[in-house]
């Protein structure tokens, strides 16, 4: 499954140099940890910008956002395998669209799930109802151990924000409000959630994106954000945490709600009970009748 | 050029098949075709004129190319116009020959790449190039025209018709040029005819761009062979600059119509001033063809051609229209340029106004020529080119001119594939009605021309300036025109249609959704610009009523047409007698609408906007498209204008406008934030991460003297989850909007989320639930965030940000479409206009501080300039509606709008029952005589025996029954239904037969009723006499105020009226049941004549229902009997008056028949009705009704037929099992309806009873519906708790079902 051609990184090189430079050290940071593999599932709502970090990141336009069923892209360079998991949009009509989630489970059977990119936007002013639902609905399938392995990515970065609220403060905001969103929709206890904080990471995918003078794409405050961007993934890759592998089980029992399971059997009894009361009520009353008659 | 006709005038064939040769003059443009006249000139020598002023003089020899043009159409014909001319002029002649080999090559022509035809033009330059490139042009009139002697003309025509049709204009230009060409050939062979040709070129561009012109410009250059020589000096002109060229070309055009002479005077005139001249001609040499046609028999055929230019024009819509105008100037035009060159200078700006006049005049022209329109879209294009390679090759010009040529096409291909098309469509339809307005001011002007050129240069300056106003009403394109005047047209043509691409997709979308919203029902009228092909109905219809006599004159034949254009006097009289037509109520109606066009343009001032601005363009067409043609000079758009100025200018606050917006929309979009820049302050308060509006808000402001009242909202959710927490909101907000209810809803969203995953659909589904699908008639899409960067493409590289818009825009248009459900809300025309909003503070500005998006535009004046337009329209509407339909009428010459005759057809043939003497009232009313007779004799007896001669039968107890066995219960069962039923039986036949001794005594007794008058039933004691009330409805044993039963509870009992509630089960308010009262009573007059009444009175907030049905019979003796009806209802908003009579009588035992007349008033329609019935029984168990009739309203009939078979069981009172079929059938207006009917009503087992009922149409739309009943089979019941369990199911599940039935 998913035994997709691995190709040679060639996007690698359209990186500035400096951007190389950068990611080579964290690449030979992640092999010293002996971690030659490393699969980065991408998920959010449509139309956030999923399918365009995942080609920033590879460097090449490896995948289109029209695509309604999960893509792996993967690309090797010096004995390192990356492999980007793009996905559709989770979001269908209003509603979680469980479809979707259904497609991307059966595609990554028997895969393992070093680091899952959650993408919305940055420039989104409202964390709504819908965004809990998706995180549940991820978290469902997963585990709440796959936000141990995760990584928030804001998208469409450049911009200037509303209020005349100073960007870095903007930022924080709004990454703060999705991280609640996480936290509430993963049902993870708050004292846990800040042991393993979710790193947020800034990203801007369009072409019209500031460069520095080393070519590099920067954000509005300065900052290259590829290299950031794959150094928090190395480090989410490389923290104490496990990451998931999601095997016949997890699918299986994800989705569906185990927890009143061993409640079936009382609650029949209990019916049962009820019925025959019921029944014991009618018939002491058609008797009774009966005399009265 | 070309080399040849060493000669400066050459015989152009122009003038269609009589020798049209036109002598062109090359040294100047004003060159004038001897001949006046078509004949005159064709015979000729017409001279070309042309204007050989150094870069400019393309003066072609026009003729030889018309000539050629008919090859391909009506080959011979043009050959023999050919001839014509060849023998006329030795030069000449020869073209012809050539011209005619040309025109077979012509044929080639229409070869994509221009420059190919255009060298074979050149060839024939000498000889027949010109030809050859009109022989495309008529080739394609040919086709559409008629293959009669005509031909030449038409051929001519056609070439220029074509080029109309395709992309229009370019295509004429490109005729006109070669037309020219060749006359300059003659005259001045080479350096006219290149420049004439650059000019056509040019002509063709702008034609792709106003596309109208283009399309006007053709027919006219067909129609004017000779004319076209002079438009070619004019062309040369043109040449010089792209927009004279445009003129120029359509100059030409109309030259051609007018054959030589016209053509020579454009070229002393407009060629270097305007294009916009130019275009105006091209519409003026159509209607020149028309004339010409008239003159000469060849002229004939040209006027065939002309139609078919126009119905051609209908398709492509404006363009059309303001061809067929062009022709009918030109055929003036053509009178007055014999005369003078600058008149037809004139001329031709006239037409260009009462372009939209002319275009109605196109209607009724494609009416007839409705066949040709399939034609005009595949040989417009291809001609265009031809046409244009011939240009220039006829020249110098010639490489340059296949450029442009090509430019043109290219553009025009652009233009139809653009939004655009529906817009124009529009206009066409606006053009049609108008033009029938305009016709006779059209017409005038033509006739003045005819018999002096300086009045129709009067006329057409005054067209030109404030004549003008219709052309501008007529359509943006017109008003551009004739605002801009003559000489700036073409380059603002040019301009705005640019602009247009750059913005079309705003304002095209947006203009379509204000014309949608404004005048949904206009749409209709529109209707005639698209059913160019189906034209022919309306344009028939049309004919006989409608059009201004003048115009009505001019179409049947072309002669009469001529004797009409030469008498100026009726046309413009008929003009005059119009405006002072108008009646008091028509005339207060245009004052509102001045009054609402003067607050308008005042608006629109303000905003800094020009009347010329698309939007308000349109919204001012519109406005004028309500008015209707009385449009005097009092209520002018000019008048407007002025009073406008002159309001704003004595700086006067009295404008009374005010504006109540609601907006709505996701939360986080930038709803407050908007609201704050309307205002252009802090009115309320945004913050980026939580809601900061949190509940509905009145904001108040004032913006340039308007106030404006806003309705903020809190931010609606689009989670499928939310719709709860939406619904409240939204309720909340209906609350609000009932106290100030809004006249736009700006429906907020970003312009930069890209989701194309439906998020938004619950949303919106709960604002169309909760306001109501209305709500976004008047909404208009606010996307916010519009100054943001549109993202990359599939190619990687960022989409243009119109197309980002566009992507944009459609989303959320096709969203709501999908979310209200509403199909036409998916059409692209009827789609919510979309305006874009930047709130950023940081959003650039130009220097007026205004905020500016990416695209250039100005955000805030387009958005209030949009909120005013809608506001502005729905208010002309709302003061049009009650007119509407009289407008229309007048308009589209319809009649009186016809009544429903299928309607009254149905209500005729249903039979009736005669009202009978109370006495005579049996069991059962309506057939009582037959079931009287049937069962009365024979086996009455038998039966009643059969009741008697049964053993005693003891019904058992409860207990009792109990006891017995399976078995046993079903013999009980059995045998107690069956004396049950014999019991009834029993007691129907009692009953039958004291009917039948009571009607025997009946006759004796009959001086009994004289004597004892009502009172008699009683004495009588006929069962039936007294009228039983309703049963009272059991009683709950507490009273209780919501129980129906207590509220209406009969209490009169004895009265003589019956008088009921009408409960009505569906209506909209819940705790109010009824809404009307249903009165019954049946009487006899003078003690002998039975009738009843029954009067039903319905009232509620929106309408009031009065249906009242009388009627009276009069027996004659046992087998007839007589009645006399007189019926109220409501048809529509009408009240219908229906006297209806019938005589009934039995002509065999078991047949009845009946005959019936009806009379039905209707508003001002009578429409009478005349019907036949049978009913034959068969046996006791069958019988069957036939009926047939028809209707008749203003020659208008519906003629229709019942058949229909009722079995029921043998001892039908008492058992009520019955089933019938019916089959009917309708004819109406060509259509036929037909539809079959069964009902079945039977009971299964003791207690059920099933009634089936199916219904087919011939449109194979049918229904089916079961009912059942039962006592016993509870488990029937059951299977209605499926869909009941299934609705809950979804609905506490909501996200699942909704997830999965998406997919």
């Amino acid at each position: 499954m998913g035994s997709l051609l691995i190709r040679e990184w060639t996007g690698f090189q359209q990186f500035p140099s400096a951007t190389q430079n950068k990611l080579i050290e964290l690449l030979a940071k992640l092999k010293q940890e002996n971690v030659n593999t490393l699969t980065i599932l991408v998920m959010g709502k449509g139309g956030v910008g999923k399918s365009s970090t995942v080609n920033s990141l590879i460097g090449e336009r490896a995948v289109t956002s029209e695509a309604l069923r999960p893509v792996m892209v993967s690309r090797t360079k010096g004995g390192f395998t990356l492999n980007i998991i793009d996905t559709p949009g989770l979001v269908e009509a209003g509603y979680v669209s469980y479809q979707a989630l259904e497609l991307i489970k059966g595609f990554l059977l028997n895969k393992t799930i070093d680091v899952l990119l959650y993408v919305d936007r940055l420039d989104a002013y409202r964390v709504d109802d819908l965004d809990k639902q998706i995180i549940k609905a991820i978290t469902g399938t997963f585990g709440k151990q796959i936000w141990r392995r995760s990584l928030l990515v804001l998208t469409h970065a450049q911009l200037c924000p509303p209020d005349e609220l100073n960007y870095d403060v903007y930022c924080s905001k709004r990454s703060e409000a999705l991280l609640k969103t996480i936290r509430l929709g993963a049902r993870i206890r708050k004292q846990e959630f800040e042991d393993f904080a979710i790193p947020a990471v800034l990203v801007e995918n369009s072409g019209r994106c500031n460069k520095n003078e080393n070519d590099e794409k920067i954000l509005p405050n300065g900052e290259a954000w590829i290299p950031n961007l794959v150094k928090i993934i190395t480090d989410v890759a490389t923290n104490k945490s496990k990451a998931v592998v999601v095997d016949k089980k997890l699918i299986d029992g994800s989705g569906s709600d185990d927890k009143g399971k061993l409640l079936i059997p009382a609650i029949l009894g209990l019916q049962w009970l009820v019925l025959k009361w019921i029944e014991r009520a009618i018939k002491i009353d058609i008797a009774r009748e009966k005399r009265g008659f | 050029m070309d080399s040849n006709t060493s000669a400066p005038e050459t015989i152009s064939h122009l003038s269609g098949f009589s020798s049209a040769s036109l002598s062109h003059d090359n040294q100047n443009t004003h060159n004038f075709m001897k001949n006046n006249d078509s004949v005159a000139v064709n015979n000729g020598k017409t001279t070309s004129i042309t204007d050989s002023n150094g870069a400019n003089s393309d003066v072609g020899s026009e003729d030889g190319g018309f000539v050629s043009g008919e090859e391909e159409f009506e080959t011979p014909s043009e050959k023999l116009v050919m001839d014509e001319p060849v023998d006329e002029t030795v030069k000449k002649t020869v073209e012809g020959d050539d011209s005619d080999a040309l025109f077979v090559d012509s044929p080639e022509f229409p070869m994509p790449n221009s420059v190919a035809s255009i060298e074979k033009v050149s060839v024939n330059d000498n000889d027949a190039d010109n030809v050859i490139g009109d022989s495309k042009i008529r080739v394609f009139r040919g086709e559409e025209s008629f293959g009669d002697g005509e031909e030449g003309l038409k051929g001519i025509l056609g070439q220029v018709f074509v080029k109309n049709i395709e992309i229009g204009s370019v295509a004429s230009a490109e005729n006109d040029g070669l037309v020219e060409t060749g006359s300059r050939e003659k005259e001045n062979s080479g350096e006219f005819v290149p420049e004439k040709l650059q000019g056509v070129e040019e002509r063709k561009i702008e034609v792709f761009d106003g596309q109208q012109f283009v399309e006007t410009r053709e027919p006219s250059g067909v129609v004017d062979i000779k004319a076209e020589d002079v438009e070619f000096t004019d062309s040369g002109d043109s040449v010089v600059n792209d927009i004279n060229l445009d003129t120029l070309e359509s100059e030409a055009a109309v030259v051609v119509g007018d054959v030589e002479e016209v053509k020579v005077e454009i070229k002393g005139l407009e060629f270097p001033v305007n294009g916009n001249v130019g275009l105006e001609n091209g519409f003026d040499p159509i209607d020149r063809v028309v004339e010409e046609p008239v003159e000469l028999k060849p002229v004939e055929e040209v006027v065939s051609n002309n139609n078919m230019e126009v119905t051609e024009v209908l398709p492509s819509g404006k363009k059309i229209d303001s061809a067929v105008v062009a022709k009918v100037d030109n055929s003036d035009t053509g009178n007055v340029t014999v005369d003078k060159e600058d008149k037809e200078v004139i001329e031709i700006e006239p037409k260009a106004d009462s372009e939209a006049k002319q275009s109605e005049i196109e209607v009724e022209r494609a009416a007839d020529m409705s066949e040709y329109e399939a034609k005009h879209s595949e040989n417009d294009q291809i001609f265009f080119s031809v046409n244009s390679d011939n240009l220039e090759n006829g020249t110098s010009g010639k490489s340059e001119s296949p450029e442009s040529a090509e430019k043109s096409t290219i553009s025009n291909l652009q233009v139809s594939l653009e939004a655009e098309d529906d817009e124009d469509h529009h206009p066409d339809e606006e053009y049609e009605i108008e033009g029938s307005v305009t016709d006779g001011e059209n017409e005038g002007m033509v006739f003045g021309s005819s018999e002096a050129a300086k009045q129709f240069l009067e006329e057409l300056e005054q067209a030109s300036g404030v004549g003008s106003h219709s052309g501008a009403e007529s359509s943006r394109d017109n008003s551009q025109r004739i605002d801009g005047q003559i000489v700036t047209d073409s380059d603002e043509e040019v301009d705005t249609d640019e602009e247009g691409e750059g913005k079309e997709l705003f304002d095209s979308a947006a203009l379509a959704a204000l014309l949608k919203a404004a005048t949904g029902a206009d749409a209709d009228g529109g209707g005639i610009t698209i059913t160019s092909q189906d034209g022919s109905k309306l344009f028939s219809v049309e004919r006989p009523a409608g059009l201004g006599s003048s115009l009505r004159t001019l179409r049947p034949a072309a002669r009469p047409n001529r004797t009409n254009l030469f008498t100026p006097s009726s046309l413009t009289a008929g003009g005059e007698t119009e405006t002072k037509n108008l009646s008091e109520e028509e005339k207060k109606k245009l004052e509102k609408l001045q009054q609402l066009r003067v607050k308008f343009l005042r608006l629109v001032h303000r905003l800094g906007h020009s009347p010329e601005d698309s939007i308000a363009a349109q919204v001012l067409y519109r406005l004028s498209i309500v008015a209707g043609r009385q449009t005097g000079q009092l209520f002018n758009l000019d008048a407007a204008k002025r009073t406008a100025l002159q309001l704003e200018a004595e700086g006067k606050d009295d404008l009374d406008f005010s504006l109540n917006i609601l907006v709505l929309g996701k939360t986080g979009v930038g709803k407050s934030a908007t609201i704050n820049s309307i205002f252009g302050e802090e009115k309320t308060l945004i913050d980026a991460f939580e809601p900061g509006t949190t509940s509905v808000k009145e904001i108040v402001g004032t913006i340039d003297g308007v106030k404006i009242r806003v309705i903020d909202t809190p931010g609606l959710k689009s989670s499928g989850m939310e719709q709860g927490a939406n619904r409240k909101a939204l309720s909340s907000i209906k609350k609000f909007t009932k106290k100030c209810s809004p006249d736009i809803v700006l429906y907020v969203d970003r312009l930069d989320s890209q989701t194309r995953d439906l998020n938004d659909l619950p949303l919106l589904r709960s604002i169309s639930n909760a306001l109501g699908p209305s709500i976004w008639r008047s909404a208009i899409v606010t996307l916010t965030h519009a100054a943001s960067a549109p993202p990359d493409g599939p190619s990687g590289s960022p989409l243009s940000y119109e197309v980002f818009v566009a992507q944009r825009s459609h989303v959320v248009q096709q969203s709501i479409g999908q979310a209200v459900g509403d199909l036409r809300l998916m059409n692209p025309s009827l789609m919510n206009p979309v305006s874009l909003v930047e709130n950023h503070p940081a959003c650039r500005k130009n220097r007026d501080g205004q905020k500016v998006l990416p695209n250039g535009q100005t955000w805030r004046p387009q958005l209030l300039l949009l909120c005013y337009s809608m506001k502005i329209l729905s208010e002309a509407s709302s003061l049009s509606k009650p007119q509407e339909t009289l407008d229309h009428r007048k308009l589209f010459g319809f009649r009186v709008r016809s009544p429903p005759l299928p309607y009254l057809l149905s209500w005729l043939l249903q039979s009736r029952t005669h009202p009978k003497l109370p006495t005579d009232q049996g069991g059962d009313n309506g057939d009582s005589d037959i079931d009287l007779a049937d069962l009365s004799d024979s086996d009455q007896e038998e039966d009643e025996d059969e009741y008697d001669q049964l053993p005693p039968f003891k019904p058992l107890r409860k207990a009792q029954i109990a006891k017995l066995s399976k078995e046993q219960k079903k013999a009980y069962f059995e045998e107690y239904d069956y004396r049950v039923k014999l019991l009834q039986k029993k007691q129907w036949r009692e009953e039958l037969r004291r009917m039948r001794e009571m009607k025997k005594k009946g006759k004796v007794a009959a001086d009994d009723y004289g004597y004892i008058g009502e009172d008699a039933d009683q004495e009588n004691g006929s069962p039936a006499a007294v009228p039983v009330p309703l049963p009272d409805m059991a009683l709950p044993p507490s009273f209780d105020g919501d129980n129906p039963a207590f509220r209406y509870r009969f209490l009169e009992p004895t009265s003589q009226f019956l008088a009921r509630p009408v409960l009505d089960t569906h209506g909209w308010d819940h705790d109010c049941g009824y809404d009307g009262v249903n009165l019954e009573q049946s009487l006899a007059i003078a003690s002998r004549f039975p009738a009843a009444v029954t009067v039903q009175v319905t009232k509620d907030k929106k309408e009031f229902n009065i249906h009242l049905d009388s009627s009276v019979s009069a027996k004659h003796g046992e087998d007839g009997s007589s009645m006399m009806g007189f019926d109220i209802q409501n048809v529509g908003k009408q009240l219908a008056y229906i006297v209806r009579g019938e005589t009934k009588f039995k002509n065999f035992r078991k047949n009845k028949t009946a005959a019936g007349i009806s009379v039905t008033f209707l508003g001002e329609n009578v429409a009478t009705g005349l019907k036949l019935e049978d009913q034959i029984a068969i046996g006791k168990r069958l019988m069957l009704v036939g009926s047939t009739g028809t209707v008749r309203s203003q020659g208008d009939s519906a003629y229709g037929a019942n058949l229909e078979v009722r079995l029921r069981e043998a001892d039908f009172p008492i058992g009520q099992d019955q089933s019938s079929l019916g089959l009917s059938l309708v004819k109406w207006r060509g259509d036929l309806a037909l539809g079959a009917n069964l009902q079945s009503q039977f009971s299964v087992g003791r207690g059920s009873k099933i009634a089936v009922r199916a219904g087919l149409n011939n449109k194979l739309s049918g229904q089916i519906s079961v009912r059942t009943s039962t006592s016993d089979q509870l488990q029937i019941a059951l299977l209605g708790i499926v869909p009941v369990v299934m609705t809950i199911y979804k609905s506490l599940r909501p996200g699942l079902s909704e997830n999965y039935s998406m997919y």
